[in-house]
């Protein structure tokens, strides 16, 4: 088999078709990824693979999946990467990060999530705060994230004003970094 | 002189519009370059396939197949210069557009010129690759 595949590069998904026995179902921003912040740090991605070849084996090397990327200046932390066989079946199998030899058979699933980097500034502050609606609209925010972490209330396509208002009077307390929660250094 | 079995392939993009000439029964190849017409892109088409196959000694009628890509969509989408669109995807793939970018293995890249190519025509060696 060519070895021109590199998981992390961003290659169209008619190259990595032609050149290795998977369909791709699905490739998109992992959302709520990117860690909320004034300045959001950036998403990562899903990919999800159906294993067409009667039998293969796989070795897992992600990162940020115990130790997320660190929130700084009052941004929250990265979101967390993971590698799924089958998932949502009854023979779903969270793989360990730096894992080897599993092995997947023809109609196997393979669920690979990657993690986003750490936000930087509270995200109640703009422009992290104006412009949840857009990525909300183009889902790499969740509705539920925009309410929780931005203090954003949506309402179909549109920031409901008033609402937003009302649940943003109670700002969330920060410190100078986080990850798993806020904290004054990093010891 | 060429068969009649000449492959012609057209890029059009944002500045310049590249074709190409092969033909494919004695492997020769000629290329040529000519601005782009942004207000109506098949011009700079039809003269740039009419440069390169002067430029092969051939007719139209020799052409047995053209084919045919370019960046004007792409140039669209990123300029934002749209009427009201719709975009249509394959399921698990609707953040095409956010995603927006992608990293294109070398060697897909069927022929490396070895100097910038300029606008006129001229021929190239395949064996240059």
């Amino acid at each position: 088999m060519p070895c021109t595949f590199v998981a992390q590069e961003n290659y169209p998904v008619e190259f990595l078709e032609l050149g290795y026995p998977v369909r791709l179902r699905r490739y998109g921003i992992n959302r709520d990824s990117g860690g909320p912040g004034k300045f959001r740090g950036g998403a990562g991605v899903v990919r999800e693979y159906e294993v067409l070849a009667d039998h293969g084996v796989l070795s897992v090397r992600i990162d940020s999946v115990v130790n997320p990327p660190w929130g700084v200046a009052g941004g929250l932390q990265g979101g967390i990467g993971r590698a799924v066989v089958n998932p949502g079946t009854p023979h779903e199998k969270v793989l360990a990060p730096l894992s080897d030899g599993t092995v997947l058979r023809r109609g196997d699933v393979l669920l690979l999530e990657t993690g986003g980097g750490g936000g930087h500034g509270h995200p109640f502050e703009p422009p992290g705060r104006t412009r949840v609606a857009g990525r909300a609209r183009w889902l790499s925010i969740s509705v539920e994230a925009a309410r929780r972490d931005y203090g954003v209330m949506i309402a179909g396509d549109t920031v409901d004003g008033a609402a937003t208002c009302a649940h943003r009077a109670v700002r969330p307390a920060a410190k100078a970094f986080h990850r798993k929660g806020y904290v004054d250094a990093i010891g | 002189m060429p068969s009649a079995d000449l492959a012609v392939a057209v890029d059009i993009g944002g500045t310049f519009t590249d074709i190409a000439v092969s033909d494919r029964a004695t492997g020769r190849l000629w290329r040529a370059k000519t601005p782009s017409t942004p207000a109506d892109p098949s011009e700079a088409f039809l003269i740039g396939v009419m440069l390169a196959l002067a430029e092969a000694d051939a007719r139209p009628s020799d052409v047995g197949r053209v084919l045919h890509g370019t960046t004007v969509a792409t140039n669209l989408i990123l300029e934002g210069k749209t009427a009201r669109t719709a975009l249509v995807t394959t399921a698990g793939f609707r953040h095409v557009l956010e995603i927006g970018r992608q990293d294109i293995p070398r060697q897909a890249n069927l022929f490396h010129l070895g100097e910038a190519a300029s606008p006129g025509s001229r021929r190239t060696d395949p064996g240059s690759e």
